[in-house]
């Protein structure tokens, strides 16, 4: 959900800064609602200090946007070894693949940046010109994905012009390793979906990508990652204008995704060969190509029942689009049959817990999902309303009001990978996947355990031993 | 236990007669036989006991009598009309100590401010919703603010189910609702939070540190209770625990230095008073000398209760640790986000520390390393000896704690506790007999043993992991609180 920075940095903060947080306050509101966004999001500050970021926004001014875009769509995996890339042996008391069983005494073999075996450690001999890691009592497991994250880089997520904001991405936005994907990755978080906020309807389009240290193009897994829909709440705009009821909000949904699909369909029948004149370019709607060429999700804030029931009716049912239900919250577990019948994955979150009046008692909704056998279920944090590094906490939370434990890692990992239909490079521990490698001192559902050492395609980012414990 | 309960009472009514009946007029045995019994005995069989101060006792049993401990041990034996209550597979704590419930609904009559002439026991209300809340994690005793407060979530639902699902059913985006939920996250959580206006979680960011601001010296008042849900014999337990100040009231040199002066007028005044006695003593007449200052400032200076202050900055808890020296006070210092950097002064000086292992607050530019929180904080202060109570990222006990981020949990924060590198004994010491000496009732509560309070949690596992629920509470010696029936928690079998 967008809020955080969104609603508050947009709209409530501007209206209210000074009221709220300088009692008497001096300066303007405007002033005052500034002082309070760079506090609030130090990334801001750190924007004009970025290399990166920097070099992206000459970029900017030297490309066209619609060459860098054309080259990012051509080449999802944009990631490429510059630094040589260690071969490493980690050898952990129990590995956790978050794929099939545990593995009880486990070394994973790392090289260029790629898992290389998984097994257990008798069985697999280490190569010479190995780095050996020894954590004989640590846990080893997939580095951790969130699902819905908007710490990525700087605060500016929501410009809210238009009712629905396809023309806007956000991988322009990316400060790599900032301090709050230093603290995620202190969390063991180690791939996120940094997703535009839902300040309106459409958001735009986010990015998948490592929360480790790096230039833009090692740390992008894929931009665009996923299309962000919000389907009520946040976006919704000011009595009597269109948008300020779900009639209203729907109506500018699908009135976009139609227009955009009539694009597409010109763009794939002039690709096929079925038509002859070339169609004109339209940046707006460029990046529906992979959304509805299935190749991308769109991953829609929705809670409530109600609510619910549009996404799947709207955006599955009418438009066939990759559907995540991201954010998913409140009483949608009713829905879980439905849901089930078309096979979409589901994320719940910040707030896991909904008070069920029927029977006069407090439910765990991830718990409520899983008792309905949804299998594709997984949590997020919305970050920062909560903070990045305390995903493993939702899970925690959703445990204890009812869940099974290893489905619980498994929401942290693989089931998010997979909704991210980006599976294929993260969320669990086996060959040939990026080697991002969680080293616990426990199972991460205890809050009592802690992450050790944390490695993104085969490099170690954190390590407690060296570096002061961030979390 | 009900309805073990019934058939067991005439029985108990017989052995109390047959004891008791010696001891009694036997001119009115009709009157003794109608009186009922005192004191019911309950035995709590088969329970690993984590008893905090003592050695564990596995497979024990305890007997309580007249909401005291009577006895602990393997070798208890049950008495016959015992009310039992089967703790086999479960560990058994002491119930837990919250030193800083800010607000959990006290005063019923509403209003805001701490009328010093009210009387705390009017405005108790042994029926709150908030009290089950409490007792579901655990908290058994509570230091609460003598003001009305709490969110109101959980105790207007008594009537209406929980208010909470109106708010939050779906989106209530109508500004004026928010304003008023966002003004009560600010009361419950400070004023730098502001409410997520699609799942209504108060967004917590991380707080910048700054330098205290300075404040009229306005003294706060705190209250002890009891959670003795339905029952208000036995609910306070005292009044002022601390001598509570505002942060700012000692700040800056004139702050400082109203401060020495009124510790001079109480120790004057101590003297005087001495004095005074004494004249009266001899026979004499004489005008006793004017209170100066408030009760609570003259029991600060007699050393019967400590100040309670909060401090944030390695600067402002070494200004507090400097008067306390001075002026001769026990300190406990709340916030205490720096405690870490100087664990060694605190130590010295004898200042205890509540805090919060969650509550994150960013270092200042370039002082990274030896500013704002640090996870280890915990590992820290067990190393150097300086006593620490736990308290919950929220202190206002409310349903919103618990939906969004587990705000109002006491385990939890001990389990973060123990994350930062503390041993699991001290994290429970700090939810437990710790805070009770804070409290100055280390004799009453705090820990499992004969002659203290039977304030004892059924716990369905490990009292420090996160899934462990609180299935029964007793307090003073009655069942207050069972998971299965007052369903303020999820209810599912593991």
């Amino acid at each position: 959900m967008i809020t955080a920075p969104v609603a508050q940095a947009a709209t409530m903060i501007l209206k209210r800064a000074a009221k709220w947080f300088v009692p008497g306050g001096r300066g303007s509101c405007r002033t005052q609602a500034k002082r309070f966004i760079s506090f609030a999001l130090p990334f801001e500050s750190q924007a004009d200090r970025c290399p990166s970021a920097a070099r992206l926004s000459n970029a900017w001014v030297h490309c066209s946007l619609v060459a860098f875009s054309l080259l990012l769509l051509t080449s999802p995996q944009l990631a490429v070894a510059e630094d040589a890339k260690p071969k490493l042996a980690i050898h952990v008391g129990k590995v956790l693949t978050c794929v099939g069983e545990p593995i009880i005494g486990g070394t994973i073999l790392v090289s260029e940046g790629k898992i290389e075996a998984v097994g257990k450690t008798k069985d697999i001999k280490v190569p010479e010109g190995y780095q050996e890691f020894h954590h004989p009592d640590a846990f080893a497991m997939p580095g951790l994905v969130e699902a819905h994250a908007h710490v990525g880089g700087s605060g500016d997520l929501n410009e809210m012009v238009y009712q629905t904001n396809p023309e806007l991405r956000n991988w322009d936005q990316i400060i790599p390793h900032n301090d709050q994907l230093k603290n995620a990755i202190a969390g063991g978080i180690t791939t996120i979906c940094f997703i535009p906020g839902s300040g309106t309807n459409m958001g735009g389009w986010g990015t998948l990508m490592k929360t480790g240290p790096g230039k833009l193009s090692d740390i992008i897994i894929k931009a665009p990652g996923v299309l962000k829909i919000a389907q009520a709440g946040n976006p919704e705009r000011q009595d009597g204008e269109l948008g300020s009821g779900r009639g209203g909000m729907n109506y500018v949904i699908r009135q976009q995704l139609i227009e955009a699909q009539l694009y597409v369909r010109q763009w794939d029948d002039f690709k096929a060969g079925r038509t002859k004149a070339e169609p004109p370019m339209n940046l707006r709607l460029e990046y529906f190509k992979p959304l509805f060429h299935r190749e991308i999700p769109v991953v829609v804030h929705t809670q409530i029942y109600q609510v619910v029931q549009s996404t799947l009716r709207i955006l599955h049912d009418e438009m066939n689009l990759k559907v995540v239900i991201d954010h998913g919250t409140f009483d949608s577990y009713k829905l879980t049959e439905e849901i089930l019948k078309r096979d979409i994955p589901i994320m719940v979150g910040p707030r896991g817990f909904y008070f069920d009046r029927d029977h006069g008692q407090m439910r765990g909704i991830v718990a409520e999902y899983a008792n309905r056998n949804a299998k594709a279920l997984g949590v997020n944090t919305d970050s920062p309303v909560v903070p990045q590094e305390e995903l493993f906490f939702q899970a925690a939370m959703a445990v204890r009001y009812g869940w099974n434990e290893e489905a619980a890692v498994r929401g942290v990992t693989i089931e998010p990978a997979k909704a991210l239909m980006i599976d294929h490079r993260v969320g669990s521990l086996e060959k040939g996947k990026d080697a991002d490698i969680v080293i616990t001192t426990g199972s991460i559902i205890d809050p009592r355990n802690h992450v050790k050492q944390v490695f993104i395609d085969g490099k170690s980012v954190y390590d407690t031993q060296i570096d002061r414990r961030r979390f | 236990m009900k309805t073990k309960t019934a058939p067991l009472f005439g029985f108990l009514i017989a052995c109390f007669h047959a004891l008791a009946l010696p001891a009694q007029d036997t001119a009115k045995p009709s009157e003794a036989a109608k009186k009922p019994p005192t004191k019911e005995i309950l035995a709590i069989v088969g329970g690993d006991i984590i008893t905090v101060t003592r050695e564990r006792i596995r497979g024990g049993t305890i007997l309580v009598e007249g909401g005291k401990i009577t006895a602990v041990g393997q070798d208890v034996k049950v008495p016959e009309g015992a009310t039992t209550i089967d703790a086999i597979g479960k560990t058994v704590t002491p119930g837990f100590v919250a030193v800083d419930v800010g607000r959990m609904g006290l005063a019923t009559g509403g209003g805001s401010s701490s009328d010093r002439n009210a009387k705390v026991f009017d405005t108790l209300d042994p029926f709150d919703r908030n009290i089950s809340l409490g007792l579901g994690i655990g908290i058994t005793t509570a230091c609460v603010e003598m003001r009305s407060g709490g969110s109101g979530f959980a105790r207007r639902g008594v009537s209406d189910g929980f208010p909470i699902t109106e708010r939050f059913l779906g989106f209530d985006p109508d500004l004026e609702e928010n304003d008023a939920i966002v003004e009560t996250a600010q009361r419950d959580y400070g004023p730098f939070v502001s409410l997520c206006k699609c799942c209504g979680l108060p967004i917590i960011p991380t707080e910048p540190i700054e330098n205290t601001p300075e404040a009229p010296a306005t003294q706060q008042k705190s209250v002890v209770i009891k959670m003795s849900y339905g029952k208000l014999d036995g609910m306070l337990v005292g009044e002022s625990a601390f001598l509570d100040m505002t942060p700012g009231s000692m700040s800056g040199a004139l702050g400082q230095y109203s401060w020495r002066e009124q510790i001079a007028k109480a120790k004057k005044y101590l003297l005087d008073q001495a004095a005074h006695e004494k004249v009266i003593a001899s026979g004499k007449k004489e005008q006793p000398p004017r209170k100066p200052v408030s009760d609570e400032v003259l029991r600060l200076v007699k050393r019967e209760i400590p100040l309670r202050i909060a401090a944030n900055t390695v600067s402002d808890i070494r200004d507090q640790i400097q008067l306390s020296k001075e002026l001769g006070y026990k300190l406990v210092l709340t916030g205490a986000a720096e405690a870490w950097v100087i664990p060694d002064e605190l130590a010295e000086a004898g200042t205890e520390v509540v805090y919060t292992p969650r509550r994150r607050r960013a270092p200042r530019f370039g002082e990274e390393q030896s500013s704002g929180t640090w996870i280890e904080m915990s590992r820290i202060l067990e190393k150097t000896g300086v006593p620490f109570a736990l308290t919950a990222l929220s202190n206002a006990m409310s349903l919103d704690g618990i939906a969004g981020r587990d705000l109002s949990s006491l385990p939890l924060e001990a389990a973060f506790a123990v994350r930062g590198g503390a041993s699991e004994k001290t994290a429970l010491a700090a939810l437990t007999i710790t805070p009770a000496k804070m409290l100055g009732l280390e004799k009453r509560i705090g820990s499992i043993e004969v002659g203290k309070d039977a304030d004892i949690l059924l716990l369905d596992g490990n009292p420090l992991d996160y899934r462990t629920y609180v299935e029964t509470a007793i307090v003073n010696g009655r069942v207050a609180y069972k998971r299965a029936e007052v369903r303020v928690l999820p209810v599912y079998s593991k």
